[in-house]
């Protein structure tokens, strides 16, 4: 569960997420606004915590990643 | 999860697209599209907008980003923690965030769902008790496009309005303190992309093609505003 999870996030860093920049919703600066990315970021938590609480985690990682809130660093 | 998405998404975009249909003159299907899409545009603009103006104070760090790229030329993620503490000490919020793009995904399919649902007649009954039931929604915009049929004039006009909006957004981005990544990136989409859009509408009813290019000429002429008042 844990690896399958993890492929398909790496799957999506990989080939979904480079075309946000040239959908019509997206623009140059629609990435992500931390250090590591929020793909990355649940990567190390799923592997951290486990699926549970990692994918808890992640979720509310993503929900942080807007434009109310400060860039930075925010690791696992 | 799947009533909550029924309920909070999908049937009031079903309901509003009706809606736009019924008042709209000439109850065109066509028009109703373009118009819930423009709305649903206009609503996410202040949040483009916000985003899009930061990245001209980030313009004023370009020195400093530049300083901190050759400081740590060999270590990426050194390079990414100060870039960061850049932008945090100078209180600039230069990226949108995955939030907001994450978020239109189901927008965007329901809006699709809606749009294609609007032209089966039974699904009529799920329109709310305050809109009018059309009876029939009448398939033909403009008075000569079946917009449940393919049209692949449409899907090249859709790939031309990409291409237009990622050359604006390469224009824009010049100067502006961007990876070289991002900029490889840039170019692949302005070339690629277009033609994925033209291979994908090219089989798509031409109402749902339609509200593609309705959001890429929204997409410019955002952009455009920026450039010319923001």
């Amino acid at each position: 569960m844990k690896k399958i999870i993890i492929k398909l996030i790496k799957f999506y860093k990989r080939a979904i997420s480079p075309f946000w920049a040239g959908s019509p919703f997206g623009s140059f600066n629609s990435s992500c606004r931390f250090y590591p990315t929020c793909s990355d970021y649940a990567i190390d938590a799923i592997s951290k915590y486990g699926t549970g609480r990692g994918t808890i985690k992640a979720v509310g990682r993503i929900l942080r990643c807007n434009p109310l809130t400060k860039v930075g660093v925010d690791e696992a | 999860m799947g009533t909550l998405y029924t309920e909070i998404l999908y049937r009031p975009l079903f309901n509003a697209v009706v809606f736009l249909y019924n008042i709209l003159p000439g109850h065109d299907f066509g028009f109703a599209i373009i118009a819930l899409t423009t709305v649903i545009r206009v609503l996410f603009f202040p949040l483009s907008i916000k985003t899009v103006r930061s990245q001209k104070a980030m313009s004023l760090l370009n020195p400093k980003l530049q300083e901190i790229k050759q400081k740590f030329k060999d270590d990426k993620s050194a390079q990414s923690i100060e870039t960061m503490k850049l932008y945090k000490d100078n209180n600039i919020n230069p990226l949108s965030g995955c939030l907001p793009l994450l978020i239109q995904l189901p927008i965007l399919i329901a809006l699709y769902q809606a749009f294609i649902a609007g032209l089966k007649p039974e699904n009529l009954s799920m329109l709310y008790g305050f809109i009018s039931n059309p009876g029939v929604i009448n398939k033909i915009s403009l008075g000569f496009m079946d917009i449940t049929s393919r049209i692949p004039l449409l899907a090249v006009l859709a790939g031309g309005a990409q291409f237009v909006q990622a050359w604006v957004t390469k224009a824009q981005n010049q100067g502006s303190s961007l990876s070289k990544e991002m900029a490889a990136l840039n170019s692949q989409m302005l070339y690629f992309f277009p033609i994925m859009i033209i291979v994908i509408g090219w089989n798509l009813p031409a109402g749902l093609v339609l509200y593609w290019i309705t959001t890429t000429v929204f997409s410019i002429l955002e952009q455009l505003y920026i450039k010319y008042r923001g």
